[in-house]
């Protein structure tokens, strides 16, 4: 079982180490421009006093987040960088991981060792939440140097918050899509459920940030549950959305199993 | 006694049905063909065999066990060649075969399978031939030694010599009796090696047989181009069918002993002779209509 564990985490080193360090690279840039914006606080206050509340609401844009070093990589690197390369990662790590396997016929070498189809499965899966746990850990937590180096005062306790959040967010992201990797036989049809779900919640959220008499639709968005100014900035646990994403994967994980258990492997 | 015991084994897709209720079975130590054309149903029974695939009705044992309900257990004593060798790209030969000993246990004839089969493990498997990775796909099966192979179309790609290395290796296997389930559409190879052959069409078994037996249905294809007269009279006494004839050329078919046609030929002035094995595809139509 732990052989198939490696496996799967020695596949994605360099596609990890790549995100990894775009991720840091990006951090390190927002944190040196930190400073600066900071001594600019008035007249970025006074320019963003000239457009509609509505408007800043929809694109996330508040004082704080123009110049605070956790609001900056709050609302840049956080809710737009990030999301992007975890959801990248999750996806193309969850639906490689069975459904690509099966398309290219490699699943037959391993259905073939003596290993149940639990112990494959669940191998495949540690494998991939290790991976999206390592991204997330690194991708985040170089943060608190990186403030320390450019002498940026911040409670460490903020970047623990986020990072449970964002690794919730990352293992519901992934084990979504493991779900549809264990059903089909395509990783282009394990692929697309996801990223409809993620384009979907996204605009959920934007039309809930934009009328107020749609406020109510962000419940059913990904991403108002996913909330890097709420934990980084704020300083909240957010207990509630990590448990809610953690429930959810453990029922994609379970349907998975079910589907994965009874299917057949046609080579 | 049986080893490898297929009972009314069916299987679904969809509304077509791939086996229609097949049963065999299969000795301790014997070499059994399972002769059929593409989409006879061949790889869909080791399907069912290997746990790939649930079967909609039926039963597959091996050693007594169940093959859908105990595969965990006999993939342990199972080697398998599938028909489509298909491996990580990325890896090369020794990260396969580091993965079998990783999970089936340190293997005792590695080495010797690597310089019989002249492979280099060393190489990615990106950069190897067709033949090459048929050869990987081979080793990592024989490699623990198993109880029982299953092999499905296992010399596809392999060259004459290293075919003749991996016949020699399934004799031994089945001299330690080790229990051998060959699929193949190649006749004269399972006449070579087997034991025993069932022969399946569109999903249903036709016949089982002795190997001995099918060689009686072997066919040849002759083209003869001669000077004279050719004396067609003897044909029908070797029950061969004039499949086209032009002038001072004509195409045979001969079911059985090649021998005798060579008695009639020697009576001819040849100008010419072509003499081939009919394909499996022409011995079903022939005998299983």
């Amino acid at each position: 079982m732990l052989k198939i564990i490696l496996k799967t985490i020695k596949e994605k080193r360099n596609l990890l180490l790549i995100l990894r360090s775009i991720s840091i690279l990006v951090l390190w840039l927002y944190t040196a421009i930190t400073p600066s914006l900071e001594s600019q606080q008035e007249s970025i206050n006074e320019l963003l006093a000239a457009f509609p509340k509505e408007f800043l609401a929809a694109f996330n844009v508040e004082s704080f987040n123009m110049t605070s070093f956790t609001g900056v990589i709050a609302s840049k690197q956080y809710d737009i960088v990030w999301v992007i390369m975890a959801v990248a990662l999750a996806i193309s790590l969850a639906s490689g991981n069975i459904a690509g396997e099966i398309e290219k016929g490699t699943m037959q070498i391993l259905l073939a060792l003596p290993l149940s189809r639990k112990q494959l499965y669940f191998s495949k899966y540690i494998g991939g939440i290790i991976v999206m746990a390592i991204f997330t850990v690194l991708s985040i937590l170089p943060g608190i140097p990186l403030a320390q180096m450019y002498g940026i005062e911040l409670d460490n306790n903020n970047f623990y918050y986020f990072t449970l959040n964002a690794l919730g967010f990352a293992i519901f992201i992934f084990t979504f899509t493991f779900m549809f990797s264990a059903i089909v036989s395509e990783s282009s049809r394990a692929t697309m459920p996801a990223l409809g779900l993620v384009l979907i919640s996204y605009i959920l959220n934007l039309i809930a940030l934009l009328k107020e008499e749609f406020t109510n639709l962000r419940y059913f968005s990904i991403f108002h549950y996913y909330s890097p100014t709420d934990t980084l900035v704020n300083g909240n646990l957010e207990l509630n959305s990590l448990l809610l994403f953690l429930g959810f994967a453990c029922f994609f994980l379970i349907i998975g199993f079910v589907f994965f258990r009874k299917r057949d492997f046609r080579f | 006694m049986a080893e490898i015991e297929i009972k009314e084994l069916t299987k679904f897709y969809g509304t077509k049905k791939a086996l229609n209720s097949i049963s065999f079975e299969v000795g301790q130590g014997e070499i059994f063909g399972y002769l059929g054309p593409n989409g006879a149903g061949k790889t869909t029974t080791i399907n069912c065999i290997m746990d790939f695939i649930k079967p909609t009705r039926g039963q597959v044992l091996i050693n007594n066990l169940d093959a859908n309900e105990q595969s965990t257990a006999l993939k342990l004593l199972i080697g398998y060649v599938s028909s489509d060798v298909n491996l990580y790209e990325h890896w090369t030969g020794k990260d396969h075969l580091n993965l079998q000993e990783s999970i089936r246990g340190k293997s005792r004839i590695l080495t010797r399978l690597l310089k019989d089969f002249q492979f280099d493990p060393s190489i990615t498997v990106r950069k190897l031939s067709t033949g090459n990775k048929q050869k990987l796909a081979v080793i990592m099966a024989l490699m623990h030694e198993p109880q029982f192979l299953i092999l499905d179309e296992p010399t596809r790609g392999l060259d004459p010599l290293l075919q003749n290395v991996f016949y020699s290796y399934l004799r031994e296997f089945a001299a330690k009796n080790s229990t051998i389930f060959f699929s193949s559409h190649n006749l004269a190879e399972v006449e070579n090696v087997c034991d025993r052959v069932a022969i399946i069409k569109e999903g249903k078994i036709e016949a089982v047989e002795s190997i001995s037996k099918m060689k009686d249905k072997r066919m040849y294809l002759v083209t003869i181009s001669y000077d004279g007269e050719f004396p067609k009279s003897k044909l029908r006494e070797l029950k061969a069918v004039i499949t086209a004839e032009y002038d001072h050329k004509i195409k045979i078919k001969v079911p059985g002993d090649v021998n005798k046609l060579l008695d009639v030929l020697a009576t001819v002035k040849l100008n010419d002779l072509h003499i081939e094995q009919a394909s499996l595809e022409e011995i079903f139509l022939e005998y299983y209509k």
